[in-house]
């Protein structure tokens, strides 16, 4: 911490809000990793991250109202961007500074994730596999890199000659595990199968387990948002990487270059890469 | 480790102790609390969703008792009905589950560089939260006032009724004594010890925020703010290893938090891997957190020129740096930076040592790594833990279960509210008492664990 730090006032704080159910708990090592990234830049110019939690997007709204009309943040940090997302009209209205963490809308301010070339990286790592049949259990369909995700697989699938099906998951365990049997139990089973998040991927190999499949022998799995969770899980997950501190740092970047008044230019997080653990693996021939 | 309760000690003339405990799960049927309404009221915490019949088996009560005191306790908003369970055949079940939002509490870590607040609902569950920088040289007197100003901003930040809040956690690295504060808040800040020698900074915080407060060391706080998020299961002897700026441990035994006599039990920071090994802070030679805590693996790291660079590491002196420069380190090592990971590693295997012996000592069922370290540097280090465990002692009676908690970046934060909800709300009875002989006072010395 700076000295300077010390003598701010309590209210010089950058405001985040995370929307989501209770129950996706798991949601917590991400962000909180990648809040600690946007503290480490913030702090050494005496300043704070508010992190809000609450059940939806009404409440969300709502806090932002309340934070405007008491001057309790400088500027606001947006995450988890939707498809017909009021949330920058509502915040530009209120005068408060955003910084979106993902696809913008319009020219507000963003760090972006390039979503199309990590699913290009993910297809042509199991592609280079030899896997035909990829099934993909996503996060909610009305995240704006939900359907990137989704767009780039199709683009990407298509030209290779491979088969791709995607379900919307939630993104918590339950669904996970649920969508993983709903694809096992299907005419034609995918030989591997890419999860958006960490909690989806675990639950899902653990299913596949239980159902008796050798991972990765009989089944290929890839994860997304590569965690401890990942790391631990038996056998580790392969998984597709993002520095999620750096992300925080840059996100944090932006929001020190707005609040200075000077020119935003878009950031970009480095391309995720596959983090090759040993969920991944030629697919069996009696399943091709 | 323990409590002042200056409420009760203008009421009541003597200075008694807030209790903290609660039972470990639903069927825990001799519920330690002060009061039936206590123990229903934890019963009811604890399952996250019950009926009535289920109280009955979790708390021994009579059905009678439970529909008096479940109606007091929706009377008074802090119980509301949910639905129904399952039907089993026969007539189907209201389920009862906590009213969330009826009930705030905050929870302050004050530690070495940055002072963490998180504001809790009655069920423990992080609502706010935001850091400031830490206590460093500064008068008591500022720091009280200081944290007493950012409470209301975070309650007004998530647009809660101020009547709402049932008190204040206020933990901080141990260790402790019983005559009150021997050290400072901040490492690095030895001529200022002075001035926190003996300050009442619960009492002085009770008295500028006119609400409840209670003071606790952080490592046992983050045991119980575990304990109340379900992270121990049905174990009913757990401890959370934290890994903060130094190394320590909380101990929670048949769901209550263990003490020690002076509130400085599961110092883990301070058991002895090496009996020539260096000298500790503390005075001793060959602690874990000398041989292998986070200040000596920064250090190793810094010597190391091209690692320092590599991955940025600071020059900086003082706790916060350490802090900052070993999640530099954990997320190097995460990433398969060699020499990161072997100095990870290195540490891992002293601390899984530590582990073993405190495990042996108490025979430990389940273990869960927290805190800021641990969030960071959890996957190293939790493989390297299990694997030692595997050799305890214990093992043809019952394998010991290591974990990483959930909510390890703030979990002394998270940990401080759960002491306070747990305090006004769910009181354990006065035969669980902490020794009558303690004094108020934590007192956090230098370069202390956590």
């Amino acid at each position: 911490m700076s000295r300077d730090g010390d003598e701010m006032s309590a209210t010089s704080a950058v405001g985040l809000v995370l929307a989501r159910a209770p129950r996706l708990l798991g949601a917590e090592p991400f962000f909180m990793e990648f809040i600690a990234g946007i503290e480490e830049r913030l702090a050494e110019r005496g300043r704070s991250v508010l992190l809000h939690i609450v059940a939806d997007h009404a409440a969300e709204v709502a806090a932002y109202r309340r934070w405007a009309r008491q001057r309790l943040v400088d500027a606001v940090v947006l995450v988890n961007p939707t498809a017909e997302d009021s949330r920058p009209q509502v915040l530009h209205e209120l005068g408060l500074p955003v910084v979106v963490a993902g696809d913008p809308d319009g020219d507000t301010p963003a760090v972006r994730r390039d979503d199309v070339g990590s699913v290009r990286a993910a297809v042509a790592h199991l592609a280079g596999l030899g896997h035909r049949r990829i099934a993909r259990v996503s996060g909610p369909d009305t995240l704006r890199h939900t359907r990137t995700r989704t767009a780039a697989l199709l683009a990407a699938a298509g030209p290779a000659g491979i088969d791709a099906v995607v379900l919307a998951g939630d993104y918590s365990a339950e669904s996970g595990a649920a969508l993983t049997a709903r694809l096992l139990d299907s005419a034609a089973p995918p030989s591997a199968i890419i999860y958006d998040n960490d909690l989806m991927a675990v639950a899902g190999l653990n299913l596949a387990k239980e159902l008796g499949l050798r991972i990765p022998r009989d089944l290929s799995l890839l994860a997304w948002d590569d965690s401890s969770l990942c790391r631990l899980a038996s056998p580790p997950l392969t998984t597709m990487s993002l520095d999620v501190h750096r992300f925080g740092e840059l996100v944090a970047r932006s929001v020190l270059a707005l609040l200075d008044g000077e020119p935003v230019r878009e950031r970009w997080c480095p391309t995720e890469t596959v983090v090759v653990r040993q969920t991944t693996a030629p697919p069996s021939t009696d399943l091709t | 480790m323990f409590a002042a309760s200056w409420r009760s000690a203008m009421l009541g003339g003597a200075i008694g102790r807030r209790y903290r405990g609660a039972v470990s799960g639903p069927r825990a049927n001799k519920a330690p609390h002060a009061s039936s309404k206590a123990a229903v009221l934890d019963a009811i915490r604890a399952a996250g969703t019950i009926s009535r019949v289920g109280l009955i088996d979790a708390t021994g009560f009579t059905a009678p008792t439970i529909s008096n005191l479940v109606r007091k306790l929706i009377d008074e908003g802090l119980v509301v009905e949910t639905g129904h369970a399952e039907s089993t055949g026969g007539k189907r079940r209201v389920l009862l589950q906590l009213n969330h939002a009826a009930r705030y509490a905050v929870g302050v870590h004050l530690d070495h560089g940055v002072v963490t607040y998180v504001l809790t609902d009655l069920a423990g569950v992080v609502v706010a939260r935001i850091c400031r920088p830490g206590a460093r040289a500064e008068e008591p007197s500022t720091v009280v006032s200081r944290i007493a100003a950012e409470i209301p901003t975070l309650i007004d930040s998530v647009g809660v009724d101020r009547a709402r809040l049932v008190g204040v956690g206020l933990v901080f690295p141990g260790p402790l004594t019983g005559r009150g504060i021997t050290g400072t808040v901040d490492a690095g800040a030895e001529s200022e010890s002075r001035q926190w020698r003996g300050f009442p900074l619960g009492a002085a915080l009770e008295q500028t925020t006119a609400l409840p407060v209670v003071v606790d060391n952080d490592a046992t706080a983050a045991a119980l703010g575990e304990h109340w998020a379900g992270g121990f299961g049905t174990a009913s002897a757990a401890a959370a290893l934290y890994l903060g700026s130094g190394i320590g441990a909380g101990l929670v035994i048949n769901g209550i938090t263990y003490r020690g006599p002076s509130g400085n039990a599961g110092e883990l920071g301070h058991v002895c891997v090496q009996a020539d090994g260096p000298r500790c802070w503390c005075g001793a030679r060959g602690c874990v957190e000398a041989v292998a805590g986070p200040a000596t693996v920064v250090a190793a790291a810094r010597a190391d020129p091209g690692l320092a660079r590599a991955i940025g590491l600071s020059a900086g002196g003082g706790a916060a740096a350490v802090a900052r420069d070993f999640a530099a380190i954990g997320r190097a090592a995460r990433r398969g930076e060699g020499r990161a990971l072997a100095l990870c590693e290195e540490s891992a295997r002293y601390v899984a040592a530590a582990a073993r012996t405190l495990a042996n000592v108490m025979d430990l069922e389940v273990i869960v790594l927290t805190g800021p370290g641990f969030a960071v540097a959890g996957s190293v280090y939790l493989p390297v833990v299990r694997q030692e465990l595997h050799a305890v002692f214990s093992r043809t009676a019952h394998p010991v279960d290591v974990r990483l908690s959930r909510s390890a970046a703030t979990a002394s934060a998270v940990g401080a509210a759960a002491l306070v909800l747990e305090s006004e709300l769910v009181p354990l009875s006065r035969g669980l008492r902490v020794s009558e002989s303690l004094g108020g006072e934590l007192a956090p010395l230098t370069g202390s664990s956590g």
